[in-house]
């Protein structure tokens, strides 16, 4: 039965092409745009973390009086360095990743090769364990590095690749500005989108590409390049009037293995905030920590713009509008069509056989529709990402990628918007009675 | 007149009258809303930045050399740079209007050992005396610096007063007007020492343009270079290519001093626009919808005019049979549209201003003029009656026999 509708319904469609592509055209368009925007509205809330093996807390640490500010989430995005060294040092319960950002010209001891320009994190030997980067050769720093700075760095494979052409890169040895390191590990290019463990600068960008122990911050008095924030003013006349400051420029991530292990750094914490309160550190009587899951973290950070939300609104309602011309449209169409209608009645066919007969019909422009709009989704993306990435200066943009997700969602919003376009024509047509038009023959 | 026979037209025909109605609505409404933010877009992105930018390149450097003396380097690079036939002038500064990063700081109007003390935030330019003719900014009232103000931060500090340059909008924030020439104001960082404003730029913008109670406000104090290792040259290029330009600066840069890397090079244009990008975005994905919406819209439109025309082809025989002019046929059909989308305009009005609503809650845009779905919707009127007309003149051709063939 259904193959014989399916039948009548190309034939029909064929019958009025004008009409029937346009009405292919507007549901491409309505479903075109939504999937658009709706990918994009994904991949920005996207949270890479939730492939990771542990969950990564982000903390915060409310240090500063309480009318200085806090805009995310009720405390600073970052701590400073006094707090974040004396948590890593602590280091018993769980994994902690102490960071900042830091940029550096890159030298091989390859003199023929250019000096270059690179991004760096400064880090805590957690920071791989707990945000997984792929090794390609070698590994990271001991724990003991972490206590008792040694001048060693993992590196990218594409800077890897760059300092020493057709070598092995473990071994090797590497110049950060003016000092020599040794290169011990060897990762995949590292730079998941958005950049959730480091959201300071922008949630998307190529990531770092060589990383150092943060034990060596106040040794090789490595500088900040992300943000420092401060509350008061302070004279700073050295690198270590700076990491004795109260500026705010460390992030700092924790994981725990089991709850006990959470109660138990809890604890610790509080006996923390007590004593530098007490020694008049901290002027907030309220001070607290909080601890974000990734998801939080990105939420407090407002990676989803606000265009994005708007953006995702207005494709629906468009979408909505050009439902309401293919409903225009298909009931004007089905109606032309009344005089035969009632001929197939006449010779028997039931109103519910009539009304399937239209549906399937509907679906048949529906789902043609949506696969015109998958593919306009994806020439409208290639669009943005043209306008987004050069202005970003990311390689790999995620964000204008289409979101796996469409390839359902595209078909789903596709079907039951072509046969919300139908019910009330298909309804009105079968409703017809047989004998007005058999009269008019 | 024919109006009551058009209305009867309507009413006997509710599911196609509601649609055409929705359509014309929501159309309405849509169209408004967008527009005005797209309007109010391009005034952000074409928002002044106080300074000349053409010709302007802004470099950045990194320097890694141990024994790295900022002073000296930059004042040799300024020094042969501007020996250059097609550079006029090179500034060493911290920052330049719309850069996207830089520093800000909190300044008062009273000493800022009270308690009292309100502030003022502002972004801190920090720049040798060339910035201002570099730039191309002007300077309103008063004046720009002297090459004998330019100091480091401690010598600044000991001085009896610490010269500035300021913006209007800073002017008018701590003073409530701009020509604030010869007062003084404060910042934390040297407690009592007084800044003396020797000259305000009406529009001198700051690194943010989206920050708001920020992108206006900047204060400029005559700094020498330190010695950290970012460094920012400002360079006004005359009558050179940018390739050109390229080749020029970078190979007089390495010649001066090989221990730096240069990691920016761009066109102040270029720079700018960065700014603004997902703006760029925003206009692009708007304006798509938009043309989408109207062109689906008046294909829509027209498709089903000729439905009706095709469906009405024995009533149409039957009114030219008892006597009504072909003029009469069109001007019937124009009525009925004109009719029904005027009823859609003034329902739609009220609903463009709560989707209006709607987007004030979810982004910061100022309220829509009334003016806007009046205007698209008077505009949609006139493209629909043009685009009835087809459709119309076609079923004033039926011919009057029609009505007598089939009853």
């Amino acid at each position: 039965m259904l193959s014989y509708y399916f039948d009548l319904a190309i034939r029909s469609i064929k019958r009025t092409p004008f009409i029937s592509a346009l009405m292919i055209a507007a549901l491409a368009a309505g479903v075109g745009m939504t999937v658009t925007m709706l990918s994009v509205y994904m991949q920005l809330s996207h949270d890479p973390a939730q492939s990771l093996s542990k969950q990564p807390y982000a903390l915060q640490l409310q240090s500063h009086p309480a009318s200085q500010g806090g805009s995310y989430g009720g405390a600073m995005r970052q701590l400073t360095y006094m707090d974040a060294n004396a948590i890593q040092r602590q280091r018993n319960d769980g994994a902690t990743v102490v960071m900042f950002k830091s940029s550096f010209a890159a030298i091989s001891p390859n003199t023929e090769i250019d000096p270059q320009f690179v991004e760096g994190r400064v880090t805590t030997r957690d920071f791989f364990e707990l945000f997984e980067p792929e090794f390609i050769s070698g590994n990271v720093w001991s724990e003991q590095v972490d206590l008792e700075a040694d001048f060693v760095a993992v590196i990218t494979e594409s800077l890897a690749r760059s300092l020493y052409p057709g070598q092995e890169a473990v071994g090797q040895s590497i110049t950060l500005n003016i000092s020599e390191y040794r290169v011990i590990g060897v990762i995949k290019d590292f730079a998941p989108q958005p950049k959730y463990y480091d959201l300071n600068n922008s949630a998307f960008d190529n990531g770092e590409s060589v990383f150092v122990p943060f034990s060596l911050t106040p040794i090789a008095e490595i500088s900040n390049s992300g943000n420092t924030n401060g509350w008061r003013a302070e004279v700073i006349n050295s690198y270590e009037d700076f990491i004795n400051s109260e500026y705010h420029w460390i992030q700092v991530w924790k994981a725990f293995d089991s709850p006990s292990q959470r109660e138990s750094f809890d604890r610790w914490m509080r006996g923390y905030i007590d004593e530098q309160r007490e020694a008049g550190r901290f002027p907030n009587p309220d001070a607290s920590y909080f601890l974000r899951t990734s998801e939080e973290w990105l939420e407090i950070n407002g990676v989803v713009v606000d265009e994005s939300r708007i953006l995702v609104m207005i494709s629906a309602l468009f979408l909505v509008v050009c439902i309401i011309n293919t409903i225009g449209l298909l009931l004007g169409k089905f109606l032309k069509s009344a005089p035969a209608i009632g001929t197939r009645r006449a010779l028997g066919a039931s109103q519910w056989q009539i009304f399937l007969q239209h549906i399937v019909e509907v679906s048949i422009i529906g789902f043609a529709g949506g696969l015109a709009g998958l593919v306009m989704a994806s020439l409208v993306l290639s669009g943005l990402d043209r306008i987004l990435s050069s202005g970003m200066g990311v390689s790999h943009l995620m964000l204008t990628q289409l979101h796996w997700s469409m390839w359902l969602w595209a078909p789903a919003i596709a079907i039951v918007s072509s046969v919300a376009a139908g019910l009330l024509p298909a309804w009105r047509i079968c409703r017809m009675p047989p004998s007005l038009y058999l009269k008019i023959q | 007149m024919q109006i009551i026979p058009t209305l009867n037209t309507l009413r006997r025909n509710p599911s196609t009258t509601i649609l055409l109605m929705l359509q014309a609505i929501l159309t309405i409404a849509i169209v408004a809303n967008l527009s005005a933010l797209i309007v109010d877009r391009i005034n952000d992105i074409n928002i002044d930045s106080g300074i000349n930018e053409e010709g302007l390149i802004v470099l950045d450097m990194y320097h890694f050399a141990e024994d790295f003396n900022g002073e000296m380097t930059l004042n040799r690079d300024i020094e042969s740079l501007t020996q250059l036939p097609s550079i006029s002038h090179v500034s060493a500064t911290n920052q330049v209007p719309f850069s996207g990063s830089g520093s800000s700081g909190a300044y008062s109007i009273q000493p800022t050992s009270s308690d009292e003390t309100t502030y003022v935030n502002a972004a801190t330019y920090r720049a040798d005396h060339y910035l201002a003719e570099t730039l191309g900014l002007n300077i309103s009232h008063g004046r720009s610096f002297t090459a004998e103000e330019v100091m480091t931060f401690d010598e600044a500090a000991e001085q009896a007063s610490i010269p500035a340059v300021i913006s209007g909008p800073l002017a008018e924030e701590a003073f409530g007007r701009i020509n604030v020439v010869g007062e003084v104001m404060y910042m934390p960082e040297t407690g009592d020492v007084p800044i003396e404003i020797i000259g305000v730029a009406e529009t001198f913008m700051s690194p943010w343009p989206k920050w708001r109670g920020m992108s206006e406000n900047s204060i400029w104090f005559a700094r020498k270079p330190s010695n950290s290792n970012f460094k920012t040259l400002a360079i006004r290029t005359e009558g050179i290519s940018y390739a050109e330009a390229q080749r020029l600066i970078s190979e007089t840069i390495y010649t001066n001093d090989r221990s730096r890397v240069i990691v920016g090079f761009e066109n102040y244009e270029q720079m700018r626009d960065r700014q603004f990008d997902i703006d760029h975005a925003l206009l692009f994905s708007l304006s798509l919808i938009i043309v989408l919406l109207i062109g689906v819209i008046s294909l829509g439109s027209v498709g089903m005019a000729v439905f009706n025309v095709e469906r009405r082809t024995k009533q149409i025989g039957t009114r030219r049979a008892l006597g009504a002019s072909k003029r009469s046929i069109v001007s019937l059909f124009c009525l009925e549209s004109g009719v029904l989308l005027g009823v859609s305009l003034v329902l739609a009005v009220p609903v463009a201003m709560l989707l209006n609503v709607q987007l004030m809650n979810m982004i910061s845009i100022d309220s829509m003029s009334v003016v806007y779905p009046l205007g698209v919707g008077l505009a949609l009127i006139v493209v629909s009656l043009i685009g009835i007309l087809y459709p119309a003149l076609k079923a004033s051709l039926v011919p009057p026999s029609v009505a007598t063939r089939t009853l």
